[in-house]
């Protein structure tokens, strides 16, 4: 098989490259070699859930009657998943929601959804490392 | 409701993940990602717009849904005024301007897709320049 000589070739995902990927946001990219790119996805979505927590108030959405929508949001990723669960078991902070709860909540559920895109990637066949040859280097 | 302003972090997290899951290179996932952030913001821009005038005019049952129908029977004619159009001139310069926002792929990326599945890549070349 010829080789590239500008690209390694592409690692395909296995089995668990997918359940690390689900448990940890950019695990699965580290897992393929790609480590900035995994570091990258971890620390933004990351910090959008903890940035939903705060606006919530540390409060999670608990049972999917509360609203089907962000409870579903939260299973994109194990780590939303898992830690909503771990902090729906802790006693409310109070009985008022903050004023920014529902960003709250839409932060949280948005990070564990953009987790199931950044999964996609994972072989996605769009990623390039470098500009083709013959080609300017542009804005992508 | 919450402020409005809070919705713009959402929009710059999900068009960095969407431009970082799409390209290798830092400055340019850094100059997608700010196209597609535009983009979104103008996107609920235009949401929280409909929605609040919604409230404002109060639109009966069969008003608001003659409305919905509006919108989907124009978006299908628009894209289908856009196939009529995409071979045209000002097509291809409509297509290079929603490739260059992110939105669509570029035309040299989208010819030449086709004939570079096979071994070896040996059809890779027939790309417009």
């Amino acid at each position: 098989m010829a080789e590239h000589p500008d690209a390694a070739p592409p690692r395909t995902p296995n089995f668990l490259t997918w359940i690390v990927a689900w448990v940890i946001p950019g695990g699965g990219h580290v897992l393929l070699g790609r480590t900035g790119k995994g570091i990258f996805f971890f620390a933004l979505l990351l910090l959008t859930f903890l940035g939903g927590l705060v606006l919530a108030d540390f409060r999670t959405i608990k049972p999917i009657a509360d609203n089907p929508f962000y409870f579903i949001g939260h299973f994109g990723s194990g780590m939303s998943l898992g830690l909503t669960h771990l902090l729906s078991r802790s006693a409310p902070r109070g009985l008022v929601p903050s004023r920014f709860s529902e960003a709250g909540l839409l932060y949280m559920s948005v990070a564990g959804l953009l987790n199931v895109l950044v999964m996609m990637s994972l072989n996605a066949p769009t990623d390039r490392s470098a500009p083709p040859a013959g080609k300017k280097e542009g804005l992508a | 409701m919450s402020p409005l302003w809070l919705f713009l972090p959402i929009c710059m997290v999900t068009s960095l993940v969407l431009a970082a899951t799409r390209d290798d290179r830092p400055l340019a996932v850094l100059a997608r990602g700010a196209r597609t952030f535009v983009l979104l913001s103008l996107v609920v821009a235009l949401g929280c717009a409909t929605f609040w005038f919604l409230q404002w005019a109060q639109p009966s049952r069969r008003a608001f849904l003659l409305g919905v129908g509006g919108v989907v029977v124009g978006f299908f004619a628009l894209h289908a005024l856009a196939q009529a159009l995409a071979e045209t001139p000002f097509g291809k310069q409509a297509h290079d301007a929603l490739a260059w926002l992110g939105l669509a792929m570029p035309r040299e990326v989208r010819d030449g897709a086709g004939s570079s599945g096979g071994p070896g890549g040996a059809g890779g070349g027939g790309g417009r320049s």
